[in-house]
């Protein structure tokens, strides 16, 4: 069995132990419901100025666009309903936007906040996200679930769902949540 | 059957792309997706979007290399696996089934997928290894460090002579492996007329069939006109293209897939199937033996294969080949059922309802009319009943897709409106103008119809 072929087929350098936190635990500073203020707006003692962005939360948006299909983009799902939900550390969810598809399969373009987290050892003043959970339900079809999707400031994230007919009767059907992995960048964006 | 695998002397972008969701020795789900798609995925999966574009660029050039790559050299079938690529980092690039694709990306990644890095004087794409810079280090690309250069203000070919040596292209406008009419080369736009236009007018005519928001082009002549340009603008903002009216390499592609995938749909269900009909659970016969029970479960497989990219299609020949098997396979793998290839008392059953629930869903729109065989009866004005019904859904969607057909309701009833329509069609076709449908002129209207249909649009020239 190849292990290491360096030369050509394995990439073992790429190979290096993820942080082992969970990624709740990694993001638990960014983890708040946009209810509440950001950590930016807390009361800040009167320092002298330092270079921006350092040590501030930084306060963007960026866009997410939805479209829900199935049979490979064949036909558009109507009636969807699509939600959108920040998540806290205990995996609650609090719904922030709620969309219904047209005869399209279409929702209207989602704003969505980005905040840089000074906090986060994954993000940088320059290079920053915000995760976000995503859920499509439709009668007659499985509900899919898409984990911690990435919103990057001034930036389109395209969902293009494929959904899939549920099974008549008790038939358990295919796993549909999609969790998004951390990035091989991650852990080195400082 | 092979996807468009390359030989050794010439490097083709291959239709498709099968994607083995593991480390090549765990068992893990073989997906297939179109290459521009796998592209796609995996740079907004390694790479962030707000990096500066031509770092961006530079990475993407290397991610398709590493893809063309193993699927040339056959890196993986050469070893006796069913797949082309992996999704394990430690093997090959990052992938994630399914997931979001960032716009900026995406648009890049349309605009230079045949695009790859050769060493010079070879023909290998180039194994163009590349980790990310900080943490691991590796002798290729480093994905933080092409952001360092591009500040620099170094062009992505500068980037990757700088990690790859200087004796390395780009090749570029690699031609695409498909059985089906490539991008000419050009955009087309407003006032253009040619071929190609017509070609995609009947195109979005099809996929309009789907999706109302698409405007139907009445007058499909190759001509580049507003309704056309409006056609187009339609389905690029349901398709997430770029809006601007004009055919692109990427809403060429992106027309052509979306219409494949609608004919394919309505093909399936034209096999004239009807769920009813078939048997309740049967054994599995053995291997090479011509059943025809096992044609329903075939076309199950290619109704299931129509919503599953893990699940191929497979032929309807009633034998249970290593197609067919592989493929039963696949659908006990995501259903969790045990992975025998054998149809036992549980698979057919869980097979069964989930084809009554993908049925249960389409929509009469994309549902194709089977070719049916002339009653024996002629049809004229004051005729009524199954038959009639048949002739003008068939009209119908003929008028929709030819100009100058007048659409006949379907009523079920031959008045005055569907003797028009009648009329009509004999005249565009050349057949003796009687307004009555013999047996001559239903076979014409179930050929034309079919035609028009599913796609066959070499005859398209002929028929007008």
């Amino acid at each position: 069995m190849i292990l290491f072929d360096v030369k050509k087929g394995v990439n073992i350098l790429r190979y290096y132990p993820f942080d082992d936190r969970t990624y709740k635990q990694r993001n638990k500073n960014k983890m708040f419901t946009l209810n509440q203020a950001p950590p930016a707006e807390t009361p800040q003692p009167p320092v002298p100025p330092q270079p921006p962005a350092v040590t501030q939360p930084k306060l963007d948006t960026g866009n997410l666009s939805v479209s829900v299909f199935t049979a490979s983009g064949a036909l558009p799902v109507p009636d969807a309903l699509v939600t959108v939900y920040t998540h806290d550390e205990s995996g609650a969810e609090n719904e922030i936007e709620r969309h219904v598809t047209d005869a399209n399969g279409q929702v209207p373009l989602i704003t969505l906040p980005v905040i840089y987290d000074p906090f986060n050892p994954l993000e940088s003043s320059e290079y920053f996200f915000t995760t976000y959970n995503l859920r499509v339900q439709a009668i007659n079809y499985y509900t899919v679930n898409i984990i911690d999707l990435r919103i990057f400031p001034n930036t389109t994230t395209s969902y293009q769902i494929d959904m899939i007919p549920a099974a008549i009767g008790p038939v358990k059907g295919p796993d549909t949540t999609i969790v998004i992995p951390p990035s091989p960048v991650d852990i080195s964006n400082d | 059957m092979s996807i468009g695998i390359p030989g050794l002397t010439e490097v083709v972008i291959p239709d498709s792309i099968t994607v083995h969701l593991g480390a090549p020795d765990q068992p893990a789900e073989n997906i297939t997706v179109p290459f521009l798609d796998y592209i796609k995925n995996v740079a907004s999966s390694e790479i962030y979007p707000t990096w500066p574009e031509s770092a961006l660029r530079a990475n993407i050039y290397a991610i398709t290399s590493i893809a063309l790559n193993r699927v040339f050299t056959e890196w993986y079938r050469s070893q006796g696996y069913n797949f082309d690529i992996t999704s394990d980092t430690r093997f090959d690039q990052a992938f994630v089934n399914n997931r979001g694709i960032f716009d900026n990306v995406s648009a890049l990644v349309d605009e230079i997928f045949d695009s790859y890095i050769v060493r010079q004087g070879q023909i290998e794409p180039l194994y163009a290894q590349f980790c990310d810079g900080r943490v691991s280090q590796c002798p290729g690309l480093l994905q933080w460090g092409t952001v360092e250069l591009a500040k620099e203000g170094l062009t992505p070919y500068e980037m990757l002579q700088y990690y790859y040596g200087a004796n390395i292209n780009i090749q570029t406008d690699t031609p695409v492996a498909a059985a089906f009419e490539t991008y000419p080369g050009i955009n087309l736009k407003p006032g253009d007329n040619n071929i190609y236009i017509l070609l995609m007018q009947i195109y979005l005519n099809t996929i309009a069939n789907n999706y109302p928001a698409i405007t139907r082009i009445p007058n499909p002549t190759g001509t580049f006109d507003e309704t056309t340009q409006a056609a187009v603008s339609q389905f690029q903002r349901i398709f997430n293209l770029p809006v601007t009216g004009i055919i692109d390499k990427a809403t060429w592609y992106r027309i052509r897939r979306i219409y494949v995938a609608v004919t394919s749909l309505a093909g399936l269900t034209s096999q004239g199937v009807v769920l009813s009909e078939i048997p309740q659970y049967t054994p599995t016969p053995g291997p090479e033996e011509v059943v025809p029970r096992v044609q329903a479960v075939q076309y199950f497989l290619n109704v299931l294969s129509a919503y599953y990219n893990g699940i191929p299609s497979v032929d309807i020949n009633g034998v249970l080949d290593t197609r067919t098997r592989t493929a039963i396979m696949e659908f006990q793998r995501i259903f969790n059922l045990p992975i025998t290839g054998l149809v036992d008392e549980q698979t057919w059953y869980t097979m069964y309802d989930a084809v009554s629930g993908i049925l249960r869903t389409l929509p009469p729109s994309a549902i194709a009319l089977p070719a049916i065989l002339w009653p024996g009866i002629t049809y004229q004005l004051g005729s009524e009943g199954p038959g009639v019904y048949f002739i003008q859904q068939y009209l119908s969607y003929i008028a929709s897709v030819l100009e100058g057909i007048p659409p006949a309701a379907p009523d079920g009833i031959y008045g005055p409106e569907t003797e028009r329509a009648v009329r009509t069609f004999q005249e565009y076709f050349g057949i003796d103008v009687t307004g009555v449908v013999d047996r001559y002129t239903w076979g014409r209207i179930v050929l034309i119809y079919r035609n028009l249909r599913f796609g066959n649009t070499g005859n398209i020239g002929g028929l007008q």
